[in-house]
């Protein structure tokens, strides 16, 4: 096994020397299709959406403050190049410090190339002060001291207006990354259960987390980068066109060529990128996979063949970064050569033009600083529409979230709760999850009345959860009505019907916290006398006080582990506790043990007085603790009854009891599991 | 050090491709020095001396330079990402394939989202850390040193100016790099504990919502959502604060530059070419200035880099020389495996002082069915790891066909167990991928007859695409039921010799039961099976019940005999559990 991994690992590398083939290779993952077209699906308005709702209604002002005051800054660098300007042609005088080198000198090459090989300068020889320049020694000091107190003070204004900014912005992020966690939060708590039936836990965690915190730091950090940006184009360009037109017309030829590069590389890059994290994101869910089923692992002996999984889907990882690294130097290294050429170009027309004594010195000083410094935005602002485009994506999935419409919603006129027991009636109740799927109840109707204890029983899949996530109102029924005291549980508001429908669940959750706080769970402000009778009645007090800390143990981190029987005792004394009218127990008794069972039935008749409750069961003791018995098959009812009819007649529920009390049993042969 | 070593070991095969991008690096970085000369000269030559028949030199000069830098700069680019990438997936590998042979304990108490972290984070902090800290730093202190003394040439007063600017950085960054760090710590544990809320809530939303408590943990979430944001308030502003210092030092420099270097310019007017110092000089210095400053500030950061990225090498290296599964010995392999399994007074224990097994005699003959009954912690599983040789007994013999099983060539012996574990394992890959799982490259007439006997026939029948029908979060979702069954099906294909089975404590519906039942009893035939028995319902049919109590067989035989013995602790267990359904006699 190990020679052949070593192989394997060879050949691996082998295939990597080769020049040729790894270049092919790249070429090849540059065009690549994106391999999940449909995840990256871009809503166009999402941003615009966001940025309204979060930013621009909310903080218009600040916003507005912080754009004036960070775009002025965008003007800075010109001012400096004015500022060489008048230093080079009204401090320094360049162009009076040489008055023997005149345009006669450009027509006897040879004879100046003597010159400058025998003395590199001619005029050296000359003492500058000693030439009729403009003005003294002195007075370009104090000019060159007004000067100097001009720039400085520019900065410290500057300095303080991007502070002001810049908080203001800080306070513009916290604001609104805190009201959209808040809103999404809120809003996924909202969304019916069947939208957290098909996302994950981890997945809206994303959107609360980590996408919100990308929108808020984008959007504050464009609104920063922005008007500097445009400012410092346009300013650039006034500045450019009135020191010389023409060549700002040269100058602007570059954009085209910036642009097409631009567009060439984008969209194989963002692929590229794409196709990286899609594939990385596989590997790590089969890393994270084998790791954590490691037991499997390691007892079928795939300790080599993983390793080679691993390389199988690791070496298009690598040829995808190694591409992304070939565009991106690339497009870095395009963009340089443009900027260079452009501003070569720009150098040599401005000198010829200094010869000719079209433009001053100062002025192609000032010229080349000003085109140099329009360049930054142009390239800047190509990071900016990737950053947008980037962060579009993830706006989509935030807006995708808040406008996920709320299926479940309050009547207009809702009806009072009712305030004694209540009788719960199903009529002719068709469900369907998907509408390609069959269904999970088909033509469903029987009515309990108030008190009753009934209990459904059916192989897994045949609807039984759905019979209880309806009474509860998780869901609404596609066809049929459910009623409770003979309304329809869609006129209660919903905040009154899960006051008096109580529900445990099939999988019990128990929160980190105290054991105390898990079972007061909805019922806040009960006293530590109902706590203890709820767990009492719910067969978990014996345990806990055997716990050093008892009802102040501390659950999960660094607390308890519950095993599942506890779990579902502590979830069962929560619903005791919340004291509900109606109460629906979805198989909350599977994972406890013959004695705990046994006592947990007895201790029903008086926890469930004068309750009606529905409870899910696979086990024959619980349907006989019963009033009546529902047996379910693919969503529809086989039998109806007390059980101890239901035993009279030949049937599932008599063939299921025989089966589990162990009467039809035989020693040989497999042998069908005794329910205890 | 020894990590460094380690370091260096994984760049070996790499090491020409290495010297190439260094030379590259190098060659693109002494070029950068270029351009603000070629302006000098521009400016000074050709302008001010109006010396005109040099400008087309100069420009060619000008406009040959990117194309030569572009070529160093794609050449390192390409082979740094190559070398980067190649280091960085030979350690995961590495780290990967170690995690499979690390030893159960050790896997047992580390989380998967910690091992994951090793080998995604870690290891990527260790890519930054050589490609992009370390290497850009090495060649933006050389092009630091290089234009510094580019820079002396031109003017060595200016020269010391900048460079006790640059302590200024040090000196702003030590002044915040402490208080950020602080604030940044406390902004994290906060924001654990709004994601650890959140997490947590929106698993159970079934329950917040079953318990009307929308609102409430609405609060909970504003409350905690308001404390970690004003924590982020203040890290955010103590950031910007040190990006605004940094950036007034780093305008106040040039302008500092600027302004002394023209009052030298104009100062040293009268003095000879050669000895004084020219406009041109000053652009050059300046364009120089700026571009020092960049590497000052990534060097003023750099310390925190290095510190996470050496708590990164640390772990993965931690990782790297954990304890590896038992080694052999002495390695034998014997020509065919009968499954007699025989315990000789085997004691053992995890902690000192803990017995968990206590001089355990048991004697299962080839082809026997053992179901192994006892209370939590009577040391059932243990049983089943000593015979995976996951732990050595500390006395006594654990003997396979009369060979003591430290003996054996470990992973030939367990080529021959396999394992049905409690919770069904299923992966997001194929039905087949899964069946074929102990036995790679089985046919796919193998894996059907496996199915077929694991009672999963007609479930394949029903899927579209068969057993090639992919399961999990993108494909098909299975019942637990089916799972199990599927997890029963690999271990038919695995063929072993001897077969531990850990029966699932939570119960299904009887119509699963029953086929679950019906599969295991194919698995089981022939084999030498060890039951860790939940349900006694199940084992009625072993050939032995072994009761264990604190370490040790207490009662051993049949159900029958066992039965037999109205006081015995089988007697009495299996009793209670018939008694949860308290009416069948009255029936």
């Amino acid at each position: 096994m190990i020679a052949r991994l070593a192989g394997f690992r060879a050949a691996f590398r082998r295939s990597r020397r080769n020049f040729a083939v790894q270049l092919r290779r790249i070429w090849t993952a540059i065009n690549e299709p994106l391999l999940d077209p449909q995840r990256y699906e871009i809503d166009k308005y999402s941003l615009t959406k966001i940025f309204t709702r979060y930013f621009l209604r909310p903080h218009w002002k600040s916003l507005l403050l912080l754009v004036v005051l960070i775009g002025i800054g965008g003007a800075r660098q010109y001012v400096y190049a004015g500022a060489n300007q008048y230093i080079v042609d009204d401090i320094i005088e360049l162009d009076l410090t040489n008055p023997d080198a005149d345009p006669e000198q450009q027509d006897t090459p040879d004879q100046a190339a003597n010159a400058a090989a025998a003395d590199p300068v001619p005029a050296a020889a000359v003492p500058a002060s000693a030439l009729p320049t403009g003005k003294t020694v002195s007075q370009k000091f104090s000019l060159l001291a007004e000067v100097a107190v001009f720039l400085i003070f520019m900065e410290c204004v500057r300095l303080l207006f991007e502070w002001t900014a810049v908080a203001r912005g800080i306070q513009i992020t916290q604001k609104s990354l805190f009201r959209m966690r808040q809103n999404l939060h809120d809003k996924l708590h909202a969304l019916p259960m069947t939208y957290h039936d098909h996302h994950s836990p981890g997945r809206l965690m994303t959107h609360l987390f980590s996408d919100a915190q990308v929108l808020s730091n984008n959007f504050v950090h464009l609104a920063q980068q922005i008007p500097p940006q445009i400012v410092s184009l346009i300013t650039g360009l006034c500045v450019t066109f009135y020191l010389d037109t023409q060549l700002t017309f040269l100058l602007l030829l570059s954009l085209p060529a910036y642009g097409v590069t631009y567009r060439w590389i984008r969209t194989r890059l963002r692929h590229v990128a794409r196709n990286v994290r899609e594939r990385e994101g596989r590997l790590n869910g089969m890393i994270a996979n084998r790791i954590s089923n490691f037991q499997v692992v390691k007892s079928f002996r795939r300790e080599t063949a993983e390793a080679q999984d691993f390389l199988r889907a690791a070496r298009p990882i690598i040829q995808g970064n190694l591409s992304r690294t070939v565009l991106r130097s690339g497009f870095q290294i395009a963009c340089a050569t443009i900027t260079m050429t452009s501003l070569t170009a720009v150098l040599w027309l401005g000198a010829l033009r200094v010869k000719d004594g079209v433009m001053s010195s100062g002025q192609l000083v000032n010229y080349y600083y000003a085109a140099a410094t329009m360049f930054g935005p142009v390239a800047g602002l190509t990071m900016i529409t990737s950053t947008l485009h980037q962060i579009r994506a993830v706006a989509t999935k935030v807006v995708r979230v808040l406008d996920e419409p709320v299926t479940l919603t309050d009547p207009d006129h809702p009806i009072p709760p009712p305030e004694s027991a209540c009788q719960v009636r199903f009529e002719s109740v068709t469900m369907r999850y998907q509408e390609d799927r069959p269904p999970a109840l088909s033509d469903l109707s029987f009515t309990l009345d108030p008190g009753q204890r009934l209990c459904i029983m059916g192989p897994s899949g045949c609807g039984k959860s759905t019979i209880a996530r309806l009474i509860a109102r998780l869901y609404d029924p596609t066809e049929g009505v459910v009623s409770i005291n003979g309304v329809n549980v869609r006129s209660y508001k919903m905040i009154d019907l899960r006051r008096f429908v109580g529900f445990v669940t099939q999988e019990p959750v128990v929160f980190s916290g105290t054991i105390g706080d898990n079972i007061r769970y909805g019922s806040e402000r009960a006293s530590m006398t109902e706590v203890v009778a709820a767990a009492q009645y719910a067969q978990i007090h014996g345990f806990i006080t055997t716990l050093p800390e008892r009802y102040q143990t501390l659950t999960y981190e660094r607390g308890l582990t519950l095993s599942g029987g506890q779990k579902q005792r502590v979830s069962l004394a929560r619903a005791i506790l919340y004291d509900p009218k109606v109460l629906v127990l979805d198989d909350c008794t599977s994972a406890l043990d013959a004695d705990t069972e046994a006592k947990l039935i007895e201790s029903f008749d008086e926890a469930l007085l004068g309750r009606t409750a529905v409870i899910i069961s696979h086990r024959a003791s619980v349907a006989l603790a019963s009033d009546l018995v529902m047996m379910l098959d693919a969503g529809q009812q086989v039998q109806f009854g007390p059980p101890h009819d239901l035993l009279e007649v030949d049937g599932p529920f008599k063939r299921l009891y025989e089966q589990q009390s162990g009467a039809a049993w035989r020693p040989t042969g497999p042998d069908p599991s005794l329910r205890t | 050090m020894t990590h460094i070593q380690h370091m260096l070991n994984a760049l070996r095969p790499n090491r020409r491709r290495v010297a190439v991008a260094v030379f590259a690096l190098l060659g693109m970085t002494l070029l950068g020095v270029v351009p603000p000369l070629i302006f000098m000269r521009i400016i000074d030559d050709v302008i001010a001396a109006r010396q005109w028949h040099l400008l087309p030199l100069y420009i060619a000069l000008s406009f040959a330079f990117p194309w030569i830098s572009g070529i160093f700069q794609f050449v390192a680019d390409y082979l740094v990402s190559l070398v980067g990438e190649r280091l960085v997936f030979d350690i995961r590998l590495d780290l990967y394939r170690k995690v499979h042979r690390l030893h159960t304990e050790f896997m047992q108490n580390t989380t998967t989202g910690k091992l994951m972290e090793r080998l995604r984070g870690d290891v990527g902090q260790l890519q930054t850390l050589l490609t992009q800290n370390a290497l850009q730093l090495g060649v933006q202190l050389i092009y630091g040193l290089a234009m510094i003394a580019v820079m002396a040439f031109i003017s060595g007063r200016l020269t010391i100016l900048v460079l006790l600017a640059i302590a200024l950085y040090v000196a702003n960054y030590r002044f915040f790099v402490r208080r950020i760090r602080a604030v940044q710590r406390r902004y994290r544990r906060k924001m654990d504990v709004l994601s650890g809320l959140a997490q947590e809530r929106l698993a159970g939303s079934i329950v917040v919502k079953a318990f009307n408590n929308e609102r409430r943990e609405s609060r909970d979430f504003a409350r905690q959502n308001f404390l970690a944001e004003r924590v982020g308030h203040r890290f955010r502003l103590l950031n910007n604060a040190y990006g605004i210092t940094s950036s007034a030092i780093t305008w106040g420099i040039r302008l500092v530059v600027l302004l002394l270097g023209v009052y030298i310019v104009i100062d040293e007017a009268g003095l000879p070419e050669g000895r004084r110092m020219t406009y041109g000089m000053l652009t050059a210095f300046l364009a120089y200035t700026m571009r020092l400053l960049e590497p000052a500030i990534m060097l003023s950061q750099l310390s925190s880099a290095i510190e996470q990225a050496r708590v990164s090498l640390d772990r993965i290296f931690d990782l790297m020389f954990a304890r590896p599964d038992t080694v052999d010995l002495t390695g034998q392999r014997l020509p065919e495996l009968q499954g007699a399994v025989t315990f000789e007074n085997v004691c053992f224990e995890y902690e000192p002082g803990k017995r968990v097994l206590d001089q355990l005699n048991l004697y299962v003959a080839p082809g026997q069915t053992v179901a192994l009954v006892g209370e939590t912690g009577c040391g059932k599983t243990t049983i089943t790891k000593l015979l995976y040789r996951y732990y050595e007994p500390q006395a006594g013999h654990l003997t396979i066909d009369d060979y003591d099983i430290s003996q054996l060539d470990t992973k030939w012996y367990r080529q021959h167990l396999a394992l049905v574990p409690q919770d069904p394992i299923v992966f997001d890959t194929t039905i087949a991928h899964n069946i074929a799982y102990g036995r790679p490259g089985a046919d796919d007439d193998a894996i059907t007859d496996a199915a077929r006997k694991a009672e999963i026939g007609p479930l394949v029948d029903r899927l579209p695409n068969g057993i090639h029908t992919r399961l999990g979060e993108y494909g098909e979702k299975l019942s637990v039921g089916e799972k199990q069954r599927i997890c029963i099906a690999r271990a038919i294909l695995a063929d072993p010799v001897i077969l531990i089975l850990d029966e699932a404590t939570s119960s299904l519906d009887t119509e699963s039961e029953v086929l679950i039942q019906r599969a295991l009893a194919s698995l089981m035939e022939g084999r030498t099976s060890f039951v860790v028995a939940h349900r006694l319902s199940t084992i009625r049919s072993a050939d032995l019940i072994v009761v264990l109590d604190r370490g040790r067989v207490l009662e051993l035989g049949s159900h029958d005999e066992l039965m037999a013995n109205p006081d015995g602790r089988y007697h009495y267990l299996y009793t209670t559990q018939m008694a949860s359904t308290p009416e069948v006699t009255d029936l």
